[in-house]
């Protein structure tokens, strides 16, 4: 293992990669996540009988969290960042690591907070038409798609590079 | 299938009008149109007769229900999610016993609703005495004084910015006899107590007035600041332990509001037949209207209106007319209405697509869930809740152990882990799906789809996952590694999507590639239908023509070479197909270039069908984040390794985490297969914009209102 860019090592660029994907896409569901359950809150005040609605609609930018946490995961038990598995990556493997985790880590950011936007608007459906409430869940899911493509993409380039 | 309407004009006796509107909501077979809409309305209006039929009266009563009901809000026990409503037959709607108990409680539930916002009213008037009291309680002084004869003394709120150093001067020059003293201070203000000798009052007054006092007065109290505080202090736990009491009265009575919610419900069906009362136009010894009547209960209709002696006459819908939509469905299809009503009923003369959407939607919905455990979950799961909420009959109770020996036989399939094992959970399957149909045919079609849906997309669910070998991610290969102590435990799989992730993307994308050409194919059915057969060729028939063209070259230069029959066939069609657009696809412009020039860019609409087909990779995308969830968490249950405390924690770990993943992944192939049937299937051929059959009928909120013969 002699090869190292500036110093850093291909074990420190997997590392990035894995917390780049769980931090980035972490964020956008965070994110998300929070925009939504303000809006929620607006709802609940009104009429509480409306909580697991809400709730439903409040959870699905979630998803670009647990991708980009899957991925992370994924990358620490096949190259060995878990407990007692020693691990050395050589520095292209290590780039090519950093490389896959990007498409979930950063649509899970941009989509998790676009997303969040989409189901915040979607709870003035359950407030005004609780039995349409389906189609604001499908509006949200629309945005998920693109998550869904960062992480098809991140999971098939991770799974190339170990399997 | 979309139920054939067909128009209703009926004429009758004003005599029999109540019954028939009674009879014909207890049907639920007839639409009312606005009397509006007659042909001849204004010559008819000319004759009518302003109703008499007065529902201010009734919807006045059925407000104070509402009223007691929310007053009794926080002191019901809830029903919960799951649980059933109570359900009450028609005929015996009208229960005197049971609306006199509720007058009794509704009167009760008032009057000590009543008391308590009285109570409440005095307490905080008590309060605020309290609070405006406080700040005196240590002058020690009664309130009443006014001072002697010779002495005046007052009490005055000083603002708190008042300079008192200013204020002390000026009182000496003012009023040298007397003293002006601070009770207390806040944030805001000082309480002062000002004493002086008559002859000085006005002037002391001056002087504080300019320094912003206002006079303190508590006209009515006697004694001592701390003497009326102790007392405000009495009433308020006199009123408390009141209210409490109330609270109590009001607790046990939420035991029971059954009466209460049946007279409200009943209340809103007296409401309703009154206001359908007054949309009949009638005459001083008739009355007419006109609806709409789905055929199958056709002769319903007609039964009635023969009882009493009706005129009546049935008509087709003219072209220009939307009747609305009722679809009827065998029992297995009809849950999958829910998916096809979430997006929009179809026009009247389009067609129901709930018999093609229920075979993609099964299929689809298993194949993103994918993991067998879950599966076993949902069907399960899916069943008791059905049960719960009171949507089963006791036939299809019984089927409850016949799902479980399937769902254990699926199981064990895993634990034998060979390809015996896999036929083995294979029969499994096909044992809980019989039982599933047996129960879903036995029960009542229209309660509980969405749950159906997804019970039934369980067993879709165990079937893929049997093929994809993930039964709790890699749970049997986990415990026999961590607890049972086999280091080389390989899991047999047919298909392992992250082994073979490219394969089983193109199996998801192949599938949407038919799912699509369905679709297509739909749209020349209702082309032809509808009488243009040279359309469906040319919009539908040149596409598939082209599209299957090209997937069979791709699939050919893949797996045979160019050299192959296929190859070649495959670029005939395409070529003849694009051909045939280039031809065609121009043919509403005048101008012959135009006509070529529309043709050729039509065939840029193949980057549309490309973006479709590929949506479909997101069921391998979401079928391995299900499989991958579960594997997580089975690793994180075993970082504590082997023994009892191993296993505890793993127990625990796993059960948490199974939650999590049933949760959040059902969410996501729900709304996710629903999007691939919405968005790239129905957009090949799918009308959207029926309105829905909306029948005469009792609309209630807490009770259901079913007719004898309903099963």
């Amino acid at each position: 293992m002699t090869d190292t860019f500036f110093g850093l090592s291909g074990t420190f660029f997997a590392y990035l990669g894995a917390a780049l994907a769980v931090l980035l896409a972490g964020t956008g569901s965070a994110r998300g996540v929070g925009i939504a359950g303000e809006a929620a809150t607006g709802v609940v005040v009104e009429d509480p009988d409306k909580f697991g609605s809400t709730l439903i609609l409040q959870l699905l930018p979630g998803t670009q969290g647990i991708y980009g946490f899957l991925i992370g995961f994924l990358v620490m038990v096949f190259s060995g960042m878990m407990p007692g598995g020693g691990i050395s990556l050589d520095l292209g493997t290590g780039l090519r690591v950093l490389a896959a985790c990007l498409p979930v880590g950063v649509v899970g950011l941009t989509s998790g907070i676009a997303q969040g936007r989409v189901s915040a608007a979607g709870m003035n459906i359950i407030a005004k038409r609780p039995d349409q409430m389906s189609k604001g869940m499908i509006y949200a899911a629309m945005v998920e798609t693109y998550a869904i493509l960062g992480f098809l993409i991140s999971l098939l380039m991770v799974l190339g590079i170990f399997m | 299938m979309i139920l054939k309407m067909e128009k209703i004009s009926a004429f009758g006796l004003l005599s029999d009008k109540d019954a028939v509107i009674r009879a014909l909501m207890r049907e639920r077979c007839v639409q009312l149109s606005a009397p509006e809409t007659l042909e001849s309305y204004d010559e008819l209006k000319e004759l009518t007769e302003v109703p008499a039929g007065d529902v201010y009266a009734l919807e006045q009563r059925q407000s104070r229900y509402a009223a007691a009901l929310s007053g009794m809000s926080f002191y019901t026990q809830k029903a919960g999610m799951f649980a059933s409503r109570p359900s009450v037959d028609y005929d015996k709607l009208e229960d005197a016993a049971m609306l006199e108990k509720a007058e009794a409680q509704c009167a009760e539930v008032e009057a000590v609703v009543a008391e308590i916002s009285e109570l409440r009213g005095a307490k905080n008037k008590d309060l605020f005495l309290k609070a405006s009291l406080e700040p005196w309680a240590g002058d020690g002084l009664p309130m009443e004084l006014t001072g002697t004869r010779a002495v005046s003394f007052a009490r005055y709120l000083l603002p708190a910015k008042a300079d008192m150093q200013m204020l002390e001067a000026r009182r000496a020059k003012a009023a040298p006899a007397g003293a002006v003293g601070i009770v207390s201070e806040d944030k805001e203000q000082r309480y002062v107590i000002a004493f002086c000798h008559r002859s000085e009052e006005d002037a002391l007054w001056d002087v504080l007035k300019e320094h912003g006092a206002a006079r303190a007065s508590f006209s009515g109290l006697t004694g001592t600041a701390k003497e009326n505080i102790a007392s405000c202090d009495k009433r308020i736990a006199r009123v408390d332990a009141r209210i409490a009491e109330l609270e109590n009265k009001l607790r046990e009575i939420g035991k029971d509001i059954y009466p209460l919610k049946y007279a409200y419900d009943l209340t809103a069906v007296q409401i309703q037949r009154g206001k359908a009362n007054n949309d009949l136009l009638s005459t001083r010894e008739t009355f007419c209207f006109t609806g709409w009547v789905p055929e199958t209960t056709k002769s319903d209709v007609q039964d009635i209106l023969d009882e009493y002696g009706c005129h009546y006459r049935f008509e087709q819908a003219a072209d220009k007319e939307e009747p609305p939509i009722l679809l009827k469905n065998s029992k297995i299809v009809t849950p999958f209405e829910s998916v096809t009503e979430m997006y929009s009923l179809p026009a009247y003369r389009c067609m129901d697509p709930d018999g093609v959407v229920s075979f993609w939607y099964f299929l689809i919905f298993g194949m993103m869930l994918s993991d067998a455990g879950l599966g076993l979950l949902l069907v399960i799961g899916g069943f008791l809740l059905l049960q719960k909420k009171g949507y089963l009959t006791k036939s299809a109770n019984a089927m409850f152990p016949a799902l479980v020996i399937g769902a254990v036989v699926a199981f064990s399939g895993a634990v034998i882990n060979s390809i015996v094992g896999v036929c083995v959970s294979f029969a499994g399957v096909l044992i809980m799906g019989a039982a599933l149909y047996t129960v879903i045919s036995r029960s009542p079609s229209q309660k509980g789809k969405l749950i159906k849906v997804i019970t039934m997309g369980g067993v879709s669910t165990v079937f893929w996952g049997t093929i994809f070998g993930s039964w709790f991610g890699d749970l049997i290969p986990t415990i026999a590694k961590v607890f049972l102590g086999v280091p080389e435990y390989n899991a047999f799989i047919i298909l392992d999507p992250l082994q073979q992730a490219l394969n089983v993307m193109i199996i998801s994308m192949s599938m949407g590639f038919v799912h699509i050409m369905v679709g297509m194919g739909l749209k020349a059915y209702l082309l032809i239908k509808r009488g243009h057969p040279w359309e469906a060729l040319f919009d539908v028939g040149f596409w598939m023509m082209t599209l299957i063209g090209l997937v069979a070259m791709l699939a050919a230069m893949i797996l045979l070479g160019t050299e192959s029959m296929v190859f070649t066939v495959g670029v005939i069609l395409a070529v003849a197909g694009a051909i045939g657009l280039v031809l065609t696809q121009g043919r509403d412009k005048k101008n012959p270039i135009m006509k070529l020039m529309n043709g050729i860019t039509s065939l840029y609409d193949v980057t549309g069908y490309l973006s479709d087909v590929l949506s479909y990779s997101r069921i391998l995308a979401l079928g391995l984040a299900s499989g991958v969830i579960a594997q997580v968490f089975n690793i994180m249950g075993t970082l504590a390794g082997g023994g009892i405390l191993g296993a505890i924690i793993f127990i625990v770990v796993f059960a948490l985490g199974t939650v999590l993943n049933v949760g959040i992944n059902t969410l996501g192939s729900y709304v996710h297969t629903a999007r691939l049937q919405y968005v790239e299937f129905f957009g090949k051929f799918y009308e959207a914009g029926g309105k829905p059959f909306k029948p005469l009928m009792a609309q209630t909120k807490y009770i259901d209102v079913i007719n004898k013969e309903e099963i």
